[in-house]
């Protein structure tokens, strides 16, 4: 999978281990278009809610469940990165 | 001996949505027109989200002497578990129609009450009917099912009014996070207005802006009835909040700064709730201030060689308590330990010495042990794992995926090339933590 992050993905992928305490998963092993939930990492709500405050301290991107987008912001590492680079202050 | 089904007056809110209120005629009413649907005896599996959805459901069956079950959990696999277990079952459903379960029925909810509703005599319901069963996940692989009749829920109910909301005056709103479908989320947000002067707030906020939002939107004076996790979250993105009169937190402890944070930043009290599914809320505490634990009415407790347990007459039986508690003589008490192979995540509660077996029944799996690390920088208390094994340890973890919950999983699970056992073969806790530590390290 190496090589396949664009580097604004790789910080995201970075984040998440971090945050979640993946340790054996190296970022560059994350499938940018695999799942995130459920299959894939196999993250649950509690990592959905300790991601998003990561991502709010990092990037100052609240994510909301009323966003239309919701369900696809936490589809895969590509889908969450590509919505908190569209949404972040500059 | 019977009950009134609720005790609120035919015009009071019971439920506060975005754009309407739903009273107790209006509730009494939809759930009317809901048990027309209901298949004749069949149990109704209840995954609605929205509480007046969830309400609703939950009102129809139980009026129509119909048990209804709830689920450890929503994912997909658990819900058709229960369903697969339940020949003719019924599931009631909201917007997440979970179109890919098999069931023998399926009902969309009712979401918004009539506009006219005419006023509706309040069914009684017998005390000794079995009206709920709540599964817990628990780490056996099965689901246990813990029986609610309908006196534990009514008294539990009304115990907890002169606690979790007692003192509180004017329309208070209640804000939760937990889910209706878990013991404290049913008796916080969905039996609580049945029975107390309270509304609650139809939605279920999860992340820090929603629940902001969703407290935003309604007036004071408003609880938040919570878990700490939930709120760690909520401090930690540092949202604008509107002032809260009361936020209640269960499911584990309560770190004593988040209670203070909150309540310097937002909150006028915090109280955390001590409870299990087998007894409901059970004890509380200003945690800010250091308080023992008070039990709340009705409620006994008893020790036995170590072992506390609970006692109160509307429970079915007496409960054996998983804490270790020191009682003192005014019958407050302290939590000082956990009884040693128990941990609590995301309020369910599992055994190690049960995760370590599922661990050792998988094939290509040498050795391994679950535990809870004790230099752990995560406080929502997962288990980590370390096994000894030739397979990659995603594909370790995917096995034990398919028999436990998502929230047992270890994390992380290490793979070794041993574990640290004496020449009886007994794993000292000591040296586990300290390869762990070593491993971990390196």
């Amino acid at each position: 999978m190496a090589g396949n992050l664009s580097s604004e993905e790789r910080l995201m992928a970075q984040l998440i281990v971090e945050s979640l305490n993946l340790e054996g998963t190296s970022p560059d092993d994350i499938d940018p278009d695999a799942a995130l939930f459920g299959t894939g990492l196999s993250l649950d709500s509690i990592d959905a809610l300790e991601l998003a405050v990561a991502i709010a301290a990092r990037y100052g991107v609240h994510l909301k469940a009323e966003d239309e987008e919701t369900q696809q912001v936490f589809s895969s590492l590509r889908a969450l990165t590509r919505h908190v680079e569209a949404n972040k202050a500059s | 001996m019977t009950s009134p089904l609720l005790d609120r007056s035919p015009g009071d809110v019971l439920f506060r949505g975005r754009d309407f209120e739903v009273t107790a005629a209006q509730l009494l009413g939809a759930a009317k027109d809901l048990r027309k649907q209901l298949p004749p005896g069949a149990a109704v599996v209840n995954v609605c989200q929205d509480r007046f959805e969830f309400a609703v459901s939950l009102v129809a069956a139980v009026s129509a002497s119909q048990p209804v079950l709830l689920p450890s959990n929503r994912h997909p696999a658990t819900v058709q578990a229960l369903l697969d277990a339940t020949p003719g079952a019924c599931l009631i459903h909201d917007d997440d129609a979970m179109p890919g379960l098999a069931a023998a029925h399926r009902i969309r909810a009712i979401s918004r009450p009539a506009g006219a509703c005419a006023t509706e005599s309040v069914p009684d319901i017998d005390d000794d009917q079995l009206c709920v069963t709540a599964f817990t996940s628990g780490s056996t692989g099965s689901p246990k099912a813990n029986r609610k009749y309908w006196r534990t829920l009514r008294a539990g109910t009304r115990i907890n009014g002169m606690r979790l909301f007692g003192g509180l005056t004017g329309d208070i709103t209640v804000v939760a996070t937990v889910p209706s479908q878990h013991m404290y989320g049913l008796e916080t947000t969905v039996l609580a207005p049945l029975f107390l002067p309270l509304a609650v707030c139809t939605e279920r906020p999860f992340y820090p802006v929603d629940v902001a939002a969703a407290l935003d939107a309604v007036e004071a004076p408003r609880v938040l009835v919570t878990t700490p996790i939930h709120l760690k979250a909520l401090l930690a993105a540092n949202v604008g909040l509107p002032r809260v009169t009361r936020v209640i937190s269960a499911t584990a402890p309560l770190p004593i700064e988040h209670a203070c944070e909150a309540e310097a930043r937002f909150a006028d009290e915090v109280l955390e709730v001590y409870g299990c599914t087998e007894t409901g809320c059970l004890a509380s505490r200003r945690c800010a201030l250091g308080e023992p634990w008070r039990l709340l009415p009705e409620f006994s407790l008893t020790g036995k060689s170590g072992v506390s347990i609970a006692s109160a007459p509307h429970l079915h039986e007496a409960v054996e308590l998983n804490d270790v508690l020191e009682t003192a003589a005014d019958g407050c008490f302290r939590i000082v330990g956990r009884t040693a192979d128990m941990f609590n995540v995301a309020g369910k509660r599992g055994s190690l010495s049960e995760l370590t077996i599922h661990l050792l029944g998988i094939p290509g799996v040498r050795d391994g042990i679950v535990f809870v690390p004790s230099t752990g920088r995560r406080d929502v208390g997962r288990v980590a794992a370390m096994v000894v094994t030739d397979r990659p340890v995603e594909a370790v973890l995917e096995e034990l995926s398919r028999v436990v919950d998502q929230v047992f999983l270890p994390r992380p699970l290490l793979s070794v090339e041993k574990l640290p056992r004496s020449d009886v073969g007994k794993l000292d806790h000591q040296a586990v933590n300290e390869l762990w530590i070593a491993k971990r390290s390196s």
